[in-house]
């Protein structure tokens, strides 16, 4: 048996341990949570890029949780946390064939911790589809032959996904499709496009995520941003937008839309749209950041050069 | 505490060598101190004057380093007295400085260990070294690395003052941006103006957000017109902070590491250009004034002539179709109209004279002109062979002619009122068995021709092998034609003929072939009695048109043979006898005789081991174009769309639709004609030899097919054996196809092919 263990992780204590059981009030019922917001109301983001110092670009993503009053321990739902981060654009291997562009690779993960059902250490097929989804969006946005013969590599973790539906109905919430990827699907480009001005790649505009929802209450009108565990999704449909070119470079519909694609296409814009400006203002106040400290070591370098040179010029 | 030195290109270093030149201060000259005192108060008048305050010891100096030359000194004095303005200092700008000095400088600031160590402890005592001299060497600290990801309750307090200063100075008012690329980032927060040459869509209401701007299928040319106010959209804002996690995560980022680093500008200068790129680069400057030289010269214009037509030039050759002919229905239509036709092979002993008797055949028929006779006769006297004449006919080959031996299977056609013949003329040498055992495969009757003085050595030598050969590649019918009875003493000598014919029949009948099946024939080739026609009643053979027809008639007694409807229609089979120009229209052509099916002109077909296709221009049999032609035929077929080296002699060609298989594995049933061991064997089919082994001697049978002994280790001559042969490489063969196996130049079984395996 021991030898069966995976010695390259970290695995499981050898014995038994007992998952802890919370126990929720009894006088509390579970319901399943109801939108709040406006349906043309996006969710508060927080984006910050810089985060990890090693690569050449990151950032980090969040929606902020919903902070109303509940009365069990397990959040009604989940907010979701992406980090991403951008190695490159650095040389390709010595014995990679020679490429005029540059060449862009999306690697997405969900940490085994992300959802509700354990996600394993190897990417599964869902992850593989956004990694997909996901270059499609970048390579409309970066200037590849800015950059040849080299490669750059986007890896995204996501440390809490959204949730396919509410948990406490598994059974129906698991069979009502993936919606939480669209969301996911989202808040990826959106971060990817942070990390990727972090990392100084040249790109012809920011590209955001944005999603929109058809839903089965409320006579089936559209909301922005939907939380999956709060409707009852009919479709669903993700952008990637570039909003100063009016550019879409990546969409993804799910669902049967009927007539209303149009309509739903348009509040997806409208969706990423919303998230730009997050977007844009943190990679600009990632940007005046750093032209803050070289202007400053811009002047220490100055200085100290001054004093050394005392060059006499000979004429004649 | 770390100290260094200075480096300075001190002339003493570098010219050290030239020291004795240079005398050392206070040891000047007499010269040199009379020069001192003329020169020095000239040089401090004109310093007066500029009010540039110097001492006696400094002009002296720059006189001495400028070489007596007043101006430069005062110059230079001036330069190093004044103090340093405006002028000077855009003046010293304007001098870029050198790659090398800027390093120099980049170098200096960072402290490094010079080699000069002598140097360096110049004047320090090697023991008991003064306390002031004495450097005290502090260890630097090394920052202590940042705890970057997760902070205690400290941290975050740290954090939260942070966020609290930020906000305070948020408060006051922002300041403009001193930067243009800070102050282009606010591009980003609102999208570019819609472009001119797009017709700006009309916004009927105000919309709250920005919409995915809809083009109009066909937007109608209009006059620019000025783009309409867009209602300004407030969006609401979307930050929000972050959570707990986010914040430890994201917080240190807010602090860079703060290693300076040395970075390429640094080294290299920092004058650059805001944009490098923006005139043509030196290769793009090259090749605009080549470009210019070549329009002016009018070279360009001669290239664009030279130029090769980019359209593809339309095939050389037009496509050859089929007409999509049903060959057997034609087949069997004409076949009562058709005369017969026949291939035979002349075999026999090395000089019995066969290739003279074939050139006679061909004379008396007519197909061969009494005038090229006369040619070969007057060549062959020169060469001092005047009896081969005939046979030159047949041999055309240069080598064959010199050394009056056939080398290789010749080809000739003539005709009688009733039949066509194909003669295939094999060689009679026993070096050129194999090419033998490739004619006779295409025969449908064998001519053995014996010459009559010279029984004994045939009998021994290639008579034997080629009767045996002959039977073994499936020729039934077989005519012996006693030769050279015009030269047996006395000539035309019955008695000879009788025990001639007696022995070859005896043979005949052993090796297997059927006495109805043979007939024995007198004749002389090289005078022509009883081949074409009877010999006169007056001479000496008059008595062999008594009881024997000619050598023709014989012929063409055994000429009719059936092809069956059944072999035309079956896919087609053609083992290449030879490959070889056929002239410039057809440039490709391959001989071989069709084993079974049909071909017409336009067919594609394989040809195998190499699996290429070709297809067929045009069709010649007996030297008159077909538009198609069935089995037993031996016809040039003329190929395009193939290359030459996919073509070899003994390849088969076959329809592509099932096209033969490519084997190595063989089983067959074989006659033994010497003893078999599991041994290295040369297999034949037809025209084609390969190397190969016998693997395994499976059974030994009797007459009737049934096993006599399974396993055997040695099959002795003349027993009839299965075997299993192994092939070296793939060779295109079927079940019933007949093999001879040959080792070492001689026959030691043949049989035909039970079954194949890859």
């Amino acid at each position: 048996m021991a030898m069966l263990a995976d010695r390259r992780r970290m695995n499981a204590p050898p014995g038994g341990t007992s998952p802890p059981v919370f126990a929720s009030l009894p006088e509390a019922k579970l319901t399943k949570p109801i939108r709040t917001r406006n349906p043309d109301e996006h969710r508060k983001i927080f984006l910050r890029t810089g985060v990890v110092p090693s690569a050449s670009g990151s950032a980090y993503y969040e929606i902020s949780p919903s902070n109303t009053p509940r009365q069990t321990l397990v959040p009604s739902s989940s907010s979701l946390k992406i980090t991403c981060t951008v190695h490159g654009p650095r040389p390709l291997p010595r014995n990679a064939a020679f490429s005029s562009n540059l060449l862009l690779t999306t690697h997405v993960k969900f940490a085994p911790f992300a959802t509700r059902q354990r996600r394993g250490y190897v990417r599964d097929s869902s992850e593989r589809d956004l990694g997909v989804h996901l270059e499609t969006a970048l390579r409309g946005v970066v200037i590849g032959d800015r950059w040849p013969k080299s490669g750059c590599e986007v890896v995204i973790t996501v440390l809490e996904g959204e949730e396919d539906g509410w948990w406490a109905d598994a059974e129906e919430g698991g069979k009502a499709g993936s919606w939480g990827m669209m969301n996911v699907l989202a808040g990826c480009i959106t971060v990817a496009s942070a990390a990727i001005a972090d990392a100084g790649v040249d790109c012809v505009d920011l590209v955001s995520g944005g999603v929109a929802a058809l839903t089965a209450e409320r006579n089936g009108e559209g909301v922005l941003d939907p939380c999956p565990s709060e409707h009852d999704i009919k479709a669903a449909c993700v952008v990637g937008y570039l909003q100063s070119r009016d550019e879409v470079t990546e969409m993804w519909m799910k669902g049967d839309a009927g007539s209303g694609s149009e309509a739903l296409i348009d509040n997806a814009v409208k969706a990423a749209v919303l998230t730009r400006t997050v977007l844009a203002e943190a990679v600009k106040e990632a940007t005046e950041m750093k032209i803050g400290k070289t202007s400053e070591a811009a002047v220490e370098t100055t200085n100290t050069g001054k004093g050394k040179t005392k060059d006499i010029q000979m004429t004649g | 505490m770390l100290r260094h030195k200075n480096i300075e290109y001190d002339e003493d270093e570098l010219y050290s060598d030239e020291g004795e030149d240079y005398a050392e201060e206070g040891g000047y000259t007499q010269e040199d101190k009379d020069n001192f005192a003329t020169l020095t108060p000239v040089v401090r008048a004109e310093l007066d004057e500029a009010g540039v305050p110097t001492t006696a010891k400094q002009i002296e100096d720059a006189l001495w380093h400028y070489y007596w030359d007043v101006g430069k000194s005062v110059a230079y004095l001036k330069n190093s007295r004044t103090p340093r303005e405006g002028k000077q200092e855009a003046k010293k700008e304007e001098k870029p400085k050198s790659k090398f000095e800027q390093a120099a400088e980049k170098a200096d600031e960072v402290p490094f260990m010079t080699s000069r160590t002598a140097e360096w402890f110049k004047g320090v005592p090697w023991t008991n070294v003064p306390c002031e001299m004495i450097g005290q060497i502090v260890p630097a600290e090394p920052e202590p690395p940042r705890i970057k990801l997760l902070g205690g309750s400290s941290k975050l307090a740290k954090l939260a003052e942070e966020r609290r200063k930020k906000a305070a100075a948020a408060a006051q008012p922002a300041q403009p941006s001193e930067t243009d690329s800070a102050s282009s980032l606010d591009r980003l927060t609102k999208p570019k103006d819609v472009k001119e040459n797009v017709a700006p869509v009309p916004k009927a209401e105000p919309k709250k957000y920005a919409i995915r701007r809809k083009r109009s299928p066909t937007p109608p040319p209009k006059a620019p017109t000025p783009p309409p106010e867009e209602p300004k959209e407030q969006l609401p804002s979307l930050r929000s902070s972050p959570s707990a996690f986010g914040r430890a995560l994201s917080s240190s980022s807010g602090q860079t590491n703060g290693t300076r680093q040395m970075a390429l500008q640094d080294l290299l200068g920092s004058s650059y250009s805001s944009s490098p790129f923006e005139g043509p680069s030196p290769d793009d400057a090259v090749i605009q004034k080549a470009k210019a030289q070549q329009a002016s010269n009018g070279l360009a214009k001669k290239t664009e002539a030279l130029k090769i037509e980019s359209t593809p030039a339309a095939p050389s050759q037009p496509k050859v179709r089929s007409k999509g002919l049903d060959v057997a229905s034609l087949w069997n239509e004409e076949k009562s109209k058709r005369k017969a036709s026949a291939a035979f092979v002349v075999i026999g002993h090395v000089d019995h004279g066969k290739s003279t008797l074939m050139g006679r055949l061909l004379l008396d028929t007519g197909a061969v002109s009494q005038r090229d006779i006369d040619k070969y006769k007057k060549q062959a006297t020169e060469l001092g062979k005047a009896s081969f004449a005939l046979a030159w006919v047949m041999d055309t080959g240069s080598e064959e002619r010199e050394r009056g031996v056939t080398v290789d299977i010749a080809q000739h056609y003539f005709s009688t009122d009733n039949v066509d013949f194909t003669i295939l003329d094999a060689p009679g040498h026993r070096d050129f068995v194999p090419n033998m055992i490739g004619g006779a495969s295409m025969a449908d009757l064998a001519v053995l021709v014996v010459d009559a003085n010279q029984l004994e050595s045939g009998m021994k030598g290639q008579t034997r092998e080629h009767i045996l050969l002959a039977h073994a590649v499936g020729l039934q019918k077989l005519v012996v034609a006693v030769n050279k009875l015009d030269s047996t003493t006395p000539a035309w000598d019955q008695e000879i003929f009788r025990s001639v014919s007696a022995e070859v029949l005896k043979l005949l009948k052993q090796t297997g072939f059927t006495e109805e099946n043979v007939a024995v024939i007198p004749c002389s080739g090289l005078s022509g009695e009883n081949v074409a026609k009877a010999p006169a009643a007056s001479s000496g053979a008059a008595w062999v048109s008594k009881e024997h027809p000619t050598l023709l008639q014989q012929l063409e007694k055994f000429a009719p043979h059936l092809t069956s409807i059944d072999t035309v229609k079956k896919p087609l089979r053609l083992q290449i006898a030879d490959v070889f120009r056929g002239g410039i229209t057809n440039p490709l052509s391959i001989a071989g005789r069709i084993k079974s099916g049909n071909v017409q002109v336009g067919d594609s077909v394989t040809i195998q081991p190499s699996g290429e296709t070709a297809t067929i221009k045009g069709i010649e049999v007996s030297g008159e174009g077909r538009d198609w032609t069935v089995s037993d035929d031996i016809p040039t077929l003329h190929l395009v769309d193939i290359e030459p080296q996919h073509l070899r002699s003994g390849d088969v060609v076959c329809s592509s639709q099932k096209p033969v298989k490519v084997v190595k594995n063989i089983t067959a049933k074989v006659q033994a004609l010497d003893s078999l061991l599991p041994q290295r064997v040369d297999i034949h089919v037809g025209r084609l030899h390969v190397p190969g082994g016998i693997s395994h001697l499976v059974a030994t049978e009797d007459a009737r097919g049934e096993t006599l002994k399974k396993k055997p280790r040695i099959v002795k001559a003349g027993q009839r054996a299965v075997i299993r042969l192994a092939l070296d490489d793939g060779v295109p063969l079927e079940d019933g196809d007949r093999i001879v196996l040959r080792t070492d130049g001689s026959t030691i079984a043949a049989g035909r092919i039970e079954a194949i395996s890859l």
